[in-house]
């Protein structure tokens, strides 16, 4: 089966299934997997860090930080050994290129920073990415293989 | 942002986007010297998560703009239109022949430049509308263009909504010349208490 996962949302699996995320522009897709215990989830990043936000209600899996916490949590309490989590990701673009704020910095840029600090502060290898630029992405992930495949309009499909 | 709007509430904000995509028509209309006529706008408030799946899936190609909105109240105008809207708006404002559209082309630079102040101009309509009746002063942004996937496109407007809420509430306006889909989603993104703003300014809450 291939599940959707949506903006804010995360979602764990096994082989054979698959997960995918449609359109993403600044958000980012983490996937996050065991290799031996072939388990692995995906998470569709909104904004860098729960900690800028005032007040409650918000979903955790919205965020960088507070998300892939969550996600490492679920994966380990599944089964999976932190020691082999291995980290893909890719999204992060700036869709109106000519859109930049005075210092460079977009949503995208640092959503991507984001997922970077938070993996690194975890001990979780990011292995692969694809960020950046200004095409949206399709991410397919293969709980299986490990394998992320991205898909940009007018270009080939590109496996990380 | 309120998720528990009354029915005067919603009336009002309805109205605003009335006048708005109202004054937007008549801009279209100058523009392309034809009749135009607006849908009546729909105020919906959508769960983030199901904001690219507006305009059919998240995957679907389309021709997005956006305008940012600064001052009194603040956020975006967005208008997202499919290939055969965006090739006839170019091919109405250029006077020149529709090319066929079953495949995704290259539009030209020129074709971008059109489709962006046709962007600029119906913002400016719909604004200064929206600023004379409440009294509130905006200033607007250049119009950004990305021909992209839907869910890439709006992805900044649902992160912008994303930071105060799990909803976004959308002003959205279609524009049609007979029975012909012209423009096919106006939509007005206030951000934060912008919302509110606009109905104090009327009176209302």
């Amino acid at each position: 089966m291939r599940f959707s996962v949506d903006i804010a949302m995360m979602k764990v699996a096994r082989p054979p299934d698959q997960l995918y995320s449609l359109g993403l522009g600044s958000c980012v897709g983490v996937a996050i997997y065991d290799p031996a215990a072939k388990i692995g989830g995906l998470i569709h990043i909104l904004l860098p860090s729960i900690k800028e936000i005032e007040g409650g209600g918000h979903s955790r899996t919205k965020f960088a930080d507070s998300g892939i916490y969550d996600l490492v949590d679920t994966l380990i309490k599944s089964g999976a050994s932190r020691a082999r989590l291995k980290a893909k990701m890719a999204g992060g673009a700036a869709m109106f290129a000519a859109r930049n704020s005075p210092s460079g910095e977009t949503i995208g840029k640092r959503n991507v920073q984001s997922c970077r600090d938070t993996l690194r502060s975890l001990g979780i290898d990011l292995v692969a990415y694809d960020v950046g630029g200004n095409k949206g992405r399709t991410v397919y992930f293969d709980v299986e293989t490990g394998a992320l495949t991205i898909k940009v309009i007018d270009k080939e499909d590109k496996v990380i | 942002m309120d998720q528990n709007m009354d029915e005067l509430q919603h009336d009002v904000l309805r109205e605003i986007a009335n006048i708005g995509a109202g004054h937007a028509a008549s801009a279209l209309s100058a523009l392309l010297n034809r009749p135009i006529v607006q849908s009546v706008p729909e105020i919906e408030l959508v769960p983030i998560s199901k904001l690219p799946e507006i305009i059919g899936d998240a995957e679907k190609v389309v021709v997005g703009g956006m305008v940012d909105i600064n001052g009194d109240f603040s956020g975006h105008l967005m208008m997202l239109l499919d290939f055969v809207q965006a090739e006839r708006i170019v091919s109405l404002v250029l006077d020149k022949p529709m090319r066929k559209t079953e495949k995704l082309h290259r539009f030209s630079t020129m074709d971008k430049s059109v489709l962006s102040e046709t962007l600029n101009i119906l913002g400016g309509s719909y604004l200064t509308a929206i600023s004379e009746f409440t009294n509130l002063k905006v200033l607007q942004s250049i119009p950004y263009l990305s021909i992209d996937m839907a869910g890439a496109v709006l992805n900044i407007v649902i992160a912008e909504a994303g930071k105060t809420g799990d909803y976004a509430l959308l002003f959205n306006s279609e524009l049609y010349n007979d029975d012909e889909k012209l423009f096919g989603n106006l939509f007005l993104v206030p951000r934060d208490d912008s919302c509110k703003i606009l109905l104090q300014s009327l009176g209302i809450v």
